[in-house]
């Protein structure tokens, strides 16, 4: 007896003397960018003993609205992965830690340009970038030698090949989703909010380029109905879709047997502005009810030094946002990163205020009815008053 | 005997401690202490000259303060004044560009709002409270920008931090102590002379009274000794500082206080009312009769009370959280930071929602409450309609000894109910896919045009329907088919041999027997269908322009895409309302309990 309890408090003054603190990060990766970040994490718990990293991946779908309902009630995660487009509505739940507390140089010239920006909200910084997300054209170099430039190039080769008795299509993106019109509005020049953060989703840019996504479907027939993101997938694996409009996740879908190459998005022939997607800044961000903060943030850091930031570029193939990456010869040799890199600079930040969840519904309305057919006009202004009335309801 | 009184006694003394701690609660005392802070890259060098001292070795609490200001002076050359009062530390400084830095105009606009929310007089007093919270206690960085000659020093006054635990206070706990005792008396008493129990009630009463009206006025939190302790450090202090400097201004000291009374405030009104609601349950009777069923019958308790504790988790608690924030304005705005404090504060409470949702009626409008509840309606009917009518149908075929194969059938015929119904909602929508459709594919082969189905209001509502209909009937099949084969089979004889028809045999033999086994599964069929989330958003997606919501569809999209979740949980409420009378209304009709067991 006296031997086992000795054995018991030995065992304790061990395990309180080499205690590691535990710091767990929330992802929603799949496939190969989980791969990476397991490897990302694997080293970084080789490299010192003090802190054990745990990453555990949840669905993309319940991501955002486990870390809402999470977090508040102290069960969340110390740090989670995610887009820069929620900032605004946590920061006001009081879910992110603000990391002006943490920082202790300037790093912003560590990354590409335009990821550390979306990062921050009223002053403050909440995230260190990962990696960019913008949409970009992929197409089938089985079926088109050349990307198009501008975008008569692009309608006319959709055209070339679309035949819609064998299913075929020249060009198929979700045209009936806000993100992916995003490109064409903003090419046009339209924004979702003004300087003063009010929405204009009614302006006569966007009025335009709703009109331009309904001929695209309508007038030129270069489009399947009803596109989902299974259809999408379905048809760039079946090589029945010569171009499709999709993000760098769609790597990961797209069969093996499959051929692909990417060209950034074609300049809009009726303004002369290339098309300009919503680009997303994924980082890392700590949550408020952290336990171990500056534990946490030693791991953020690590997250975006040189070597992690490699690891996830080559084996997760994603757009890093550290800058160095790109100097690496595998990086620059690569035939996609540097394509993406080049989007980025086409892309605008999507608007990270607490407003913008209010304008995706009434917004998504809108373009399927305009898709469908509808006076875009009558359409989008309908849809400015819908988002005035919630937001007002909200109490914004 | 002799035992029971002592569980009551522990019973008691373990409800009065604990009251007597959630009350200390209130008295929610707030001590001071301090440690030097750092916000944004002026703070950086504070904090490395900080950490720096406190590395090596002569570290010393009173050379750590000169130290500190040293090194202060040598990095940051703009600092004007540094002073110590009382171990804190205020340092002025004329940098506008790092005024202009360190105090955004949004902190500022943003405290303003609050101000004015708050319903203060002279919001434009200008103070910022930068608060973080750690886990015990909060950090306070106040800054007062004051103007000298138009042009603004900024004083900062650095951090507080602020710890946040709760001692009993000496006159609160007298009154408890008070308290205490009168609950023994009432207890000794009680067994000897009950018409007194009403007298110490009463007297009980008038005390509990007067230690809520104590509570509420504020003069008994000034006695506090912590309370003031504070208040006299903060203020005198930076007056005080203030004078030193020779700026010649005053420095008001309601802000801090503001920031600490509103919370207790809060506390104090939720203990009260705890209070309140304690002292009903004794005068009543009802502790008294609680504990001693909880006593006799302590074993059964005991059984039940993981179970018990597993429901109030699971479901009494969400239910009553759900009702609370029906009635409050809680959103993406006030969403986050301290949950009690926001439920505690009775101002956040009223009928705005239910008004909002029930005002306008407007049937043209798809977004419009009586629109969607109409849709719900007609929704819940014709499903039930086409489930009962085939459910029945496909059992009485079933049923008929004659048929061969019918282990087979029933099989596949409740395969629709076995898949999971998110997996039939996705190859439903699929088939009504315009172009790579099957539905689409049978019209053109029978020579039609094909149809988009989800551009339309109707088309919508069918494809919706079709597939909640596939989903459905299996269930009230085998309830019906359960009922059927239950059915004596002399009845059928009696009702032969006395001549009637199929049909007259149907009406009168086989539905008024169906009938006992069908009404609650219409019922709970109704409230199924009524809610039935899954196939209207995997389906329809609620579109074309939300022309095919349902009431439980709408509340999730207010709640999850627009963060109101004040709003949803009202909607919630509404529909809850509207299935609980229903259920009231049809079991009192059909008396569908009643039926199954006579």
């Amino acid at each position: 007896m006296k031997k086992f309890l000795f054995i018991m408090l030995f065992t304790l003054i061990f395990s309180i003397l080499f205690a590691q603190i535990e710091i767990v990060l929330w992802h929603s990766y799949r496939g190969g960018e989980k791969a990476a970040l397991k490897k990302v994490v694997k080293n970084f718990n080789e490299s010192q003993q003090e802190i054990k990293l745990k990453a555990l991946m949840t669905p993309f779908d319940a991501f955002p609205d486990k870390i809402t309902a999470a977090i508040p009630l102290g069960k969340g995660p110390d740090l989670f992965i995610f887009a820069h487009d929620r900032i605004g509505g946590w920061v006001e739940a009081d879910i992110l830690e603000s990391l002006d507390f943490y920082l202790e140089e300037d790093i912003s010239g560590q990354f590409v340009d335009g990821a550390y920006e979306p990062m921050i909200y009223k002053e403050s910084l909440y995230g260190l970038p990962m990696s960019l997300k913008s949409i970009i054209l992929f197409y089938n170099p089985n079926i088109i030698k050349t990307p198009p430039q501008t975008t008569d190039e692009m309608i006319a080769l959709a055209k070339e090949h679309t035949n819609e008795e064998n299913n075929e299509y020249g060009l198929v993106y979700e045209n009936a989703n806000y993100y992916y019109n995003a490109c064409w509005m903003q090419g046009f020049g339209g924004r979702v909010f003004d300087e003063n953060d009010n929405p204009i989703v009614n302006s006569e840019e966007c009025v335009r380029s709703f009109q331009f996504a309904q001929d695209l479907y309508l007038k030129e027939k270069i489009l399947p109905p009803e596109v989902s993101n299974v259809l999408v997938t379905t048809l760039f694996n079946e090589q029945k879709a010569a171009m499709v409009i999709t993000g760098p996740w769609f790597r990961g879908e797209i069969a093996e047997d499959v051929p692909y190459e990417i060209e950034i998005l074609p300049i809009i022939s009726e303004v002369g502005n290339r098309a300009t997607p919503f680009m997303s800044s994924e980082g890392v961000m700590m949550s408020t009810k952290s336990e171990h903060k500056d534990e946490a943030f030693e791991v953020m850091k690590y997250l975006i030094s040189d070597k992690p930031a490699l690891i996830m570029a080559l084996e997760g193939k994603q757009p890093v946002a550290n800058k160095n990456v790109y100097d690496n010869p595998d990086v620059a040799n690569d035939k996609y990163l540097p394509k993406f890199k080049e989007q980025i600079e086409y892309s605008k930040p999507m608007p990270s205020i607490p407003q913008m969840t209010f304008v995706w519904s009434p917004a998504s309305t809108a373009i399927q009815a305009v898709i469908n057919g509808k006076d875009p006009k009558a359409v989008l202004d309908k849809a400015q008053d819908t988002i005035i009335k919630n937001l007002k309801a909200a109490g914004f | 005997m002799v035992r029971h009184k002592y569980w009551r006694i522990i019973a008691i003394i373990v409800i009065v401690v604990l009251f007597a701690l959630l009350l200390g609660k209130l008295f929610n005392n707030t001590k001071a202490k301090l440690q030097v802070l750092y916000t944004g890259d002026f703070a950086y060098y504070i904090s490395k000259a900080i950490a720096e001292i406190q590395q090596s070795a002569s570290y010393d609490d009173s050379i750590e303060i000169n130290k500190i200001i040293k090194q202060i002076e040598e990095l940051y050359p703009d600092i004007t004044d540094i002073a110590v009062i009382k171990g804190r530390y205020f340092i002025a400084h004329t940098n506008q560009e790092l005024i202009d830095k360190k105090i955004p105009k949004v902190i500022f606009d943003t405290q303003r709002e609050l101000k004015k929310k708050a319903g203060e007089t002279d919001p434009e007093k200008p103070y910022v409270i930068w608060k973080k919270s750690e886990e015990n206690y909060n950090l306070y960085n106040i800054y007062f920008p004051v103007e000298i000659n138009d042009k603004i020093v900024e004083i900062v006054f650095l951090e507080t931090r602020v710890q946040t635990f709760c001692p009993i206070n000496i006159s609160a706990l007298f009154i408890y102590l008070i308290f205490l005792i009168l609950i023994f008396v009432l207890i000794a008493l009680d067994r000897f002379i009950p018409k007194f129990k009403f007298l110490i009630g009463s007297v009980l009463f008038i005390l509990t009274i007067i230690l809520i009206v104590n509570i509420i006025d504020s003069k008994l939190q000034v006695n506090l000794n912590e309370w003031n302790l504070k208040k006299d450090i903060t203020f005198t202090g930076l007056q005080e500082h203030l004078t030193q400097l020779n700026v010649g201004v005053s420095v008001d000291s309601e802000p801090l206080t503001l920031q600490i009374e509103e919370s207790t405030k809060t506390w104090k009104f939720t203990l009260s009312f705890i209070g309140v609601l304690f002292m009903i349950f004794i005068f009543t009777g009802a502790m008294e009769n609680f504990f001693e069923t909880i006593i006799k019958h302590r074993l059964a308790y005991a059984y039940i009370l993981p179970a018990m504790f597993g429901v109030f988790l699971l479901v009494f608690f969400p239910f009553i959280y759900g009702i609370l924030i029906g009635f409050t304005d809680y959103n993406l705005t006030n969403f986050g930071g301290d949950l009690i404090e926001y439920f505690s504060n009775f101002k956040n409470y009223g009928f705005n929602n239910f008004y909002n949702i029930l005002k306008v009626i407007n049937f043209k409008d798809y977004s419009n409450f009586y629109f969607t509840l109409a849709h719900t309606v007609l929704w819940t009917v014709l499903n039930l309609v086409f489930h009962i009518s085939i459910g029945v149908g496909l059992a009485l075929l079933l049923n008929d000894v004659r048929l061969r194969g019918r282990t087979a059938f029933r099989i596949l015929l409740i395969l629709p109910w076995a898949i999971p119904n998110y997996i039939t909602a996705l190859i439903w929508r699929g088939m009504f896919h315009k172009q790579f459709g099957a539905v689409n594919g049978l019209l053109e082969l029978l020579g039609f045009e094909p149809i988009s189905w989800f551009t339309q209001p109707g088309t919508a509502f069918m494809t919706n329907l079709a597939t909640n209909v596939w989903l459905g009937f299996p269930f009230m099949m085998i309830i019906a088919l359960g009922a059927l084969q239950s059915i004596p089979k002399e009845l059928y004889e009696a009702s032969a041999i006395d001549g009637s028809t199929k049909w007259q045999t149907f009406w009168n033999v086989t539905v008024p027997l169906l009938r006992p086994a069908m009404v609650p599964a219409i019922i709970l069929g109704t409230i199924w269908t009524f809610n039935q989330f899954n196939v209207i958003y995997l389906v329809s997606g609620g579109g074309p322009d939300g022309s095919t919501e349902l009431l439980i569809t709408d509340a999730y999209k207010l709640a999850f895409e627009q963060y109101r979740y004040g709003y949803a949980a009202a909607y919630c409420i509404i529909i809850f309302v509207v299935l609980l009378s229903y259920g009231v209304f049809t079991s009192k009709i059909t008396r569908a309990t009643k039926g199954a067991y006579e």
